[in-house]
C-alpha cells in the first residue's frame, strides 16, 4: 500500500528521532568530562562578554585605541577636558577617573587606595588627579544628582571645593542608587563654606547636567564600560585595585 | 534518606581515596579561580597590561575577593565557593567512577553541566559595570539581579547537587565501594 505524505511523516518521526537520542546518549557517555569542559570554557566566555571584557587592551604608555576604531581612525586620547584636577598641573602623570559616586567600588577605592595614593603621589607633585563623571544609568538618579552637585560645589570654589565635595559624597551616600539624605547635598555645602542658596539654585536647576552627560559621552567614546576606570597616561586600569596596582603603573611612567 | 545515603556514602569513597580527593580539591581551587577571574576579566586584563608580577596579580586577587566579600557580601563568595567545591566533587567521583567502574556517568551528568556553566558566571563583579549590554541588550549586568547573581549561583548548586546524587547513586549500582 503506498504510503501518504502524512503516514510517512508518521512512520519516519519516531526512528529519525530515536536514532539521533541514541546517538546522543552515546556520545555523551564517552566524552562527558569533555561536555564538561566545554561548559566551563562557554561559561566563561559568556561571562568574559557579560564583564564587557576588551581583551585588546594595550601595554603601558600606548594611547587607548579602542578595539573597535578600525578604519584607521586614529588613537582615542582620554582628555582631562575642563574637569577638576587634584596636585600639581605640571605633574608628569596623569590620572584620569572615570566615577560614579553611587559605585561601591568607587567608594571602595576612596577610602582604600585614594588616601594613599594622595599621600605619596598627588601631595608629592608626582601625580595629578582628575575626576570625570561616569554616572550609571542603573545608579540615577543619585549618581547623576551627586555628579552636578559636586560640579555646582566647584562653581563657588574650585577644584579644591570640588574635591572637599567628593569627599563628604563618599562618605555620605548609601551607595548603590540609594543616594545622600537630602539634607546632606545642602549640609555638605554648609561646611565647606558655600553659599547654600546659590548652591540650591544650581543643584535644582541641573545646571551642570550637560557637562555630567559630555563626560558620560566622552567615557563611552574611549571604551569605559564599568567605574571606577582609571586611566593613567591613557594606559586603562579597571576597576577598585589595590594601591600596588597604582604604584607599579605610575614608577612605571616616571621612569620614562 | 536514601538520597542522603548515597551521597553521604559517595562522599566516604572519595575521602578514602587520597588521590582523589586531592583532585577534588585541586578542581574546586582552580575552577574558584577561574569563576573569580573570568567575572572580574576587563579588573585581570588591565593589570596584566601593566605588569604580569605573581605577587602584584595574587594580591589583586585576594583584593577583588576582599571587596566582593564585604561589598556584594558574604553569601556570594559563599556561593561561588560551593559552587566550586560541589564541581570538583562532581568530576572527581566522574573520574573514580571511570577508573573503577569503567564508564562516565551518563545523561543525569547533564546536570552538573549546566552546573558548571552557571558557576562560570555567578560570581559578583567588582566593578559596577554595564555588563550584558552586548550579550542580553540589558545595562546593569549581574546588578539587575535582586540579589546580584546569588540566584544564578543557587541555581548552579542546585543542579550540581542533583549531579552529585545521580553519581553517588550510580557508584552504588555500580558496587563502587
Amino acid at each position: 500500500m503506498p504510503f501518504t505524505k502524512k503516514r510517512q511523516l508518521v512512520v519516519e518521526l519516531p526512528k529519525f528521532s530515536g536514532f539521533n537520542l541514541r546517538k546522543i546518549n552515546w556520545k555523551w557517555e564517552r566524552h562527558q568530562p569533555f561536555y564538561v569542559l566545554l561548559a566551563a570554557f562557554l561559561g566563561g566566555m559568556f561571562a568574559v562578554l557579560a564583564a564587557g571584557a576588551d581583551i585588546s587592551l594595550p601595554k603601558l604608555g600606548d594611547s587607548y585605541v579602542p578595539s573597535n576604531a578600525g578604519e584607521n581612525q586614529g588613537a582615542v586620547k582620554v582628555s582631562a577636558d575642563d574637569d577638576a584636577v587634584l596636585g600639581d598641573s605640571n605633574a608628569s602623570v596623569t590620572i584620569i577617573e572615570f566615577v560614579d559616586f553611587e559605585c561601591p567600588f568607587c567608594k571602595s577605592f576612596f577610602t582604600e587606595t585614594y588616601p594613599q595614593l594622595k599621600k605619596d603621589y598627588i601631595d608629592t607633585g608626582k601625580v595629578k588627579f582628575v575626576l570625570r563623571d561616569f554616572p550609571l544609568d542603573f545608579h540615577n538618579p543619585a549618581a547623576t544628582k551627586e555628579a552636578i552637585a559636586a560640579e555646582c560645589s566647584k562653581e563657588q570654589g574650585g577644584d579644591s571645593v570640588y574635591f572637599a565635595y567628593h569627599d563628604e559624597i563618599f562618605t555620605r551616600t548609601g551607595s548603590n542608587g540609594k543616594g545622600m539624605p537630602e539634607a546632606g547635598y545642602t549640609e555638605a555645602a554648609q561646611k565647606l563654606g558655600l553659599n547654600v542658596s546659590q548652591f540650591t539654585s544650581c543643584l535644582t536647576s541641573e545646571k551642570y547636567k550637560e557637562e555630567v552627560q559630555k563626560d558620560l559621552a566622552d567615557g563611552q567614546a574611549a571604551q569605559v564600560s564599568g567605574t571606577p576606570t582609571f586611566f593613567i597616561n591613557g594606559t586603562p586600569l579597571v576597576g577598585a585595585q589595590p594601591f600596588e596596582s597604582f604604584k607599579t603603573a605610575i614608577e612605571a611612567e616616571l621612569a620614562k | 534518606m536514601v538520597e542522603m545515603k548515597a551521597i553521604v556514602s559517595a562522599l566516604k569513597l572519595l575521602f578514602s581515596q587520597p588521590f582523589y580527593l586531592f583532585l577534588a580539591i585541586f578542581i574546586s581551587i582552580v575552577l574558584f579561580v577561574i569563576y573569580f577571574v573570568l567575572n572580574n576579566f576587563s579588573v585581570f586584563a588591565s593589570i596584566l597590561a601593566i605588569s604580569s608580577d605573581p605577587a602584584l596579580l595574587w594580591k589583586v586577587f585576594t583584593n577583588q575577593v576582599e571587596m566582593v566579600w564585604e561589598i556584594s557580601g558574604p553569601v556570594n563568595v559563599l556561593a561561588v565557593t560551593a559552587v566550586s567545591f560541589l564541581a570538583g566533587i562532581n568530576l572527581s567521583l566522574t573520574a573514580l567512577r571511570k577508573k573503577k567502574a569503567g564508564v562516565w556517568v551518563g545523561r543525569p551528568g547533564m546536570l552538573g553541566f549546566f552546573g558548571v556553566f552557571g558557576g562560570a558566571f555567578s560570581a559578583a563583579c567588582s566593578a559596577c559595570n554595564t555588563a550584558l549590554i552586548s550579550v542580553l541588550g540589558l545595562s546593569g549586568g549581574l546588578a539587575l539581579f535582586p540579589f546580584q547573581g546569588l540566584e544564578i549561583s543557587i541555581l548552579a548548586i542546585a543542579l550540581l547537587g542533583f549531579s552529585l546524587y545521580y553519581i553517588s547513586k550510580s557508584l552504588l549500582q555500580f558496587g563502587v565501594s
